[in-house]
């Protein structure tokens, strides 16, 4: 099968074969199956064309799942010898099935949220990186943590919930969405302190690596590394106080708008 | 996606990797082993100091005591929960290994034993007996003492699970408490002189429960990540 990049579309029907054989979707779908999702949602009931839309999305299925769990397998094998531009590649090529498993579970209408809750799986990846294992396939791991990553984010979120019509309206309406929503690393990274922020902002923001950062910082590698680790746990930490920092402004904004009476003020 | 990249531009840069998740789990395993003959010896120096009398029959004539079914259920059945929870607790430190409630309730049946031992027991007696069997001379030792031997044991599985990523934190936390309560019975159980089933099946067992509550309240904290 020819493999295209056609953008994916939501087709509610792609979508529940996926989901009812938990697959990992991806955004490449075949010529042939992108013209029989057509046909099918073009209103065709013609059973041939169903029978060979299924098969079509059976193959791509299987083989976008072996391809990328082989890929992302090897990546992550040479990044635990100490390759780091295939660690950067292993976690580049991890968004997509982040991003398909937080479409599986996260309601419609939280797409706002996505980004932040990709780079919250991605931390977590990094932190608990320690916890796969290398006989054991790699796609499961990275889907187990998405899972719970964003279980955790609807918990933050219902803890802090309002009346969903008006949350959706203020998103609407909005032009500029909280500026505290956005991940800003340059400035979580000038929150920190002492040599974390040194050392962060030295291999983070101007880009040197460990061992010219610990001898512009007279320090030893070992010390820049752990220095490091620690800066990279205090970022998670701050990015997720802004999360939920931000998720008290939403909802602190829309209920100052309605008061007293139920009026809405602004007008 | 400029953030995104900026994020695993950084992240990529400390390609230091930790150590495997075969290595952490021999740690959790020595821990454990460690951390129950510290409270072993530990036990013994309150015995050579008289804070706590190691019974003199298991001196005198073990083999005896060893052969009497209700005094040695006592070391055997704490053993029996600890070893069978041990079991399955390593593939839970693991976030793929994703187990419904009932799994997680069911594989904590071994803990029932004992009180169905204090009710087959109280079954067997008259009503009149019950209170005195009860209660016996050691209740509240008891119901302090295992669980504050068992604190030892449970802090060094929760310090080598920490480096784990459980889907249930809290849930771990449980295995974790049951399994330190229980060993923790089984070396409690040399210095206690009950010998009723009446008596240890409930307060062994309450003894027991109350360090998984421990040990769940323990997950929440550390092992949530």
């Amino acid at each position: 099968m020819i493999l295209a990049s056609v953008p994916n579309h939501s087709y509610r029907y792609f979508e529940e074969q996926i989901e009812d054989h938990h697959h990992d979707t991806s955004n490449h779908q075949t010529v042939i199956s992108h013209f029989l999702d057509f046909r099918y949602n073009g209103g065709s009931r013609c059973f041939f064309f169903r029978c060979l839309a299924t098969l079509s999305h059976w193959f791509d299925w299987y083989g976008m799942k072996n391809f990328t769990e082989t890929e992302l397998s090897s990546l992550m094998q040479a990044a635990i010898q100490g390759d780091m531009g295939k660690y950067e590649d292993f976690l580049k090529k991890a968004v997509r099935p982040i991003e398909n498993q937080i479409t599986r579970i996260l309601p419609f209408g939280i797409a706002a949220d996505k980004d932040d809750l990709v780079q919250d799986v991605l931390f977590a990846i990094h932190q608990k990186r320690q916890t796969w294992r290398r006989n054991q396939p790699i796609l499961p791991w990275i889907n187990a943590i998405t899972k719970y990553r964003t279980i955790d984010h609807l918990r933050r979120l219902n803890r802090h919930k309002t009346t969903s019509l008006d949350h959706h309206a203020d998103q609407l309406i909005a032009d500029n969405p909280d500026p505290i929503h956005r991940l800003d690393l340059v400035k979580m990274v000038h929150r920190l302190n002492g040599k974390t922020r040194w050392v962060l902002q030295a291999i983070g923001l101007e880009g040197k690596d460990i061992t010219g950062t610990a001898r512009a910082l007279n320090m030893s590698e070992n010390a820049v590394r752990i220095a490091f680790h620690r800066g990279l746990k205090k970022l998670t930490s701050l990015h997720q106080t802004r999360q939920n920092q931000s998720k008290q402004n939403h909802n602190g904004h829309t209920q100052n708008r309605y008061k007293g009476n139920g009026h809405d003020t602004t007008e | 996606m400029t953030q995104l990249n900026d994020t695993i531009a950084l992240l990529s840069k400390d390609i230091h990797m930790p150590r495997s998740a075969r290595y952490f789990s021999r740690v959790y395993i020595s821990l454990t082993l460690f951390s129950i003959m510290v409270v072993a010896g530990l036990t013994f120096m309150a015995s050579l100091y008289q804070w706590l009398s190691f019974r003199p029959d298991y001196w005198n004539n073990l083999i005896q005591i060893s052969t009497t079914p209700h005094v040695s259920l006592k070391q055997l059945i704490p053993a029996f929960i600890g070893i069978i929870i041990l079991f399955n607790i390593r593939a839970l430190a693991y976030p793929e290994t994703d187990r419904g409630r009932w799994h997680h309730i069911l594989s904590l049946a071994p803990i029932f034993i004992f009180p169905m031992l204090f009710v087959l027991a109280l079954y067997n007696m008259e009503l009149s007996q019950w209170r005195d069997v009860i209660i016996g001379g050691s209740l509240a030792r008891c119901v302090v003492l295992i669980p504050s031997l068992a604190l030892v044991i449970l802090a060094a599985q929760i310090i080598a699970l920490i480096h784990s990523a459980p889907q249930h934190p809290i849930w771990l936390g449980i295995r974790a408490g049951i399994i330190a309560g229980a060993w923790a019975t089984m070396i409690y159980a040399f210095f206690c002189t009950e010998d009723s089933p009446a008596f240890y099946g409930l307060w062994y067992s309450v003894g027991i429960m109350i360090t998984g509550g421990i040990g769940a309240l323990a997950g929440r904290i550390f092992l949530r990540w």
